[in-house]
């Protein structure tokens, strides 16, 4: 690799630890072998009974992202993952994502799209600006 | 005593039959190249001091597929051009159309097809002429990818001394250029603050974070500054070039500002060919009052805020 290349990815992950944990190198290669579809339709009633409660997180830097989630179920549901499992049995939205075992908790992806609805949700943009947002971020 | 000679063979046999030595080896090339993936499948004969392989082994007027046993396959995971000719994303076997002269390149949908049922000219082939050159000596047919840049590659067929190189372009996924207009609304002058990382968490008794250091009062110089960061954004013809001042890293090459959104911008490395490296990390969320930006938002894929750009002038 040349000697740019490793100094940048030095440098990026050195900013990155500034502000939260480094970052992980699988996130490129994620990207690319993601499946793309449409993002699901929020369902009628949806709610946030299902998401890991805190005390059962393994730590607290996933802490913020899954107390934003809590807060906007009914956005979340209506919002597709864009790491892979999307596609997995039992999976619906990215809320799935926080639900039962929480693997949100294991996946930068899952949690940058969380905490990027939940910022845009506040700031007032609309589900379909949300939408936008994390397929140009993530998609 | 038979018996178990016969016992002992099987189980010998048993364990070889995966292991089988194959005149032509099977070979697995793959290259991706701005998220587009192309792969050949194919079996490597060898020369084996045969002369004359094309026109005498591989006779002219045979429909060849380049490679043995099973048709050679290309894969490609998305639209592409081969030659300035147009390749849907799929599976194809290759074939070459031998002639004393240039050869037909043939790309057909069936790849199930055996090195001895060249598919006759039908639909949904593509089919285009090739350039040959000479090249030195290689025993063993091979498929490789000699060159990479951004927006394609070379595929490249060689076996001994005739080379059939291929140019293989993608469909960009970043786009240089940048509308003018749209760069002139975040032209200036930024000064970069990085943002300090979050307090830990207190500890699992509840008790408060030890505070930090006491302030110096020994009357001792305070700890040089560092220097300020600032980022100079202009537009230039296409493209919306940013001066990193001082440069995060010795080496770091020219920087341009990608579009994702009218107000999301990436950093990327240019260099002849166009775009190196885009740093997909980090994003850049530009605000603006009366149409211009007044400053922006360095943030992760974790959507964390590590830095903040202040216009300070244009």
């Amino acid at each position: 690799m040349p000697l740019s290349s490793l100094a940048r990815r030095s440098f990026v992950l050195s900013l990155a630890t500034l502000g939260m944990a480094a970052l992980p190198s699988p996130l490129r290669a994620l990207r690319s072998l993601r499946p793309r579809g449409p993002h699901p339709t929020p369902r009628p009633g949806i709610d946030a009974s299902r998401v890991l409660p805190a005390s059962e997180l393994l730590g607290v830097h996933v802490l913020l992202a899954f107390n934003a989630v809590r807060g906007i179920p009914q956005v979340v549901d209506g919002i597709r993952c864009h790491c892979g499992c999307a596609d997995a049995e039992g999976f619906y939205s990215l809320l799935s994502c926080y639900e039962g075992h929480g693997m949100a908790q294991y996946c930068e992806i899952c949690q940058g799209e969380g905490l990027l609805a939940r910022r845009l949700h506040d700031a007032g943009k609309s589900l379909d600006e949300i939408r936008a947002a994390i397929d140009v971020r993530f998609g | 005593m038979r018996a178990v000679r016969l016992g002992l063979l099987s189980v010998a046999l048993a364990g070889v039959a995966d292991a089988q030595i194959r005149a032509s080896e099977r070979a697995h090339v793959m290259q991706t190249v701005d998220g587009t993936t192309i792969t050949v499948d194919y079996s490597r004969p060898r020369a084996r001091g045969r002369d004359s392989l094309f026109g005498k082994q591989v006779p002219f007027g045979e429909v060849w597929t380049p490679g043995a046993n099973r048709a050679t396959t290309l894969a490609v995971s998305r639209d592409v051009t081969v030659d300035g000719h147009p390749v849907k994303a799929g599976k194809y076997s290759v074939w070459i159309v031998m002639a004393p002269g240039d050869w037909e390149l043939v790309l057909d949908a069936d790849t199930t097809l055996f090195h001895t049922q060249g598919p006759r000219a039908r639909d949904g082939q593509v089919r285009f002429m090739v350039h040959k050159e000479t090249r030195p000596f290689v025993e063993t047919l091979t498929w490789s990818f000699p060159e990479v840049r951004s927006t394609g590659t070379q595929l490249l067929l060689h076996w001994a001394t005739t080379a059939v190189p291929l140019d293989v372009r993608v469909q960009p996924t970043q786009v240089l250029a940048v509308d003018p207009a749209l760069g002139r609304r975040v032209e200036g002058r930024y000064e970069i603050q990085f943002v300090p990382p979050p307090a830990p968490p207190p500890d699992s008794a509840g008790a408060a974070t030890p505070p930090g250091p006491p302030a110096d009062s020994s009357g001792a110089a305070p700890p040089p500054q560092p220097p300020v960061t600032t980022f100079e954004i202009r537009q230039r013809g296409e493209r919306l070039g940013v001066v990193i001042t001082p440069p995060f890293f010795e080496g770091m090459g020219d920087m341009v500002l990608v579009r994702r959104t009218d107000e999301w911008f990436q950093l990327a490395e240019v260099d002849a060919d166009g775009l190196k490296d885009v740093w997909d990390e980090l994003t850049l969320e530009f605000a603006f009052k009366d149409g211009k930006a007044t400053g922006f938002e360095v943030r992760t894929k974790k959507d964390e805020m590590i830095a903040r750009g202040t216009l300070t002038g244009r």
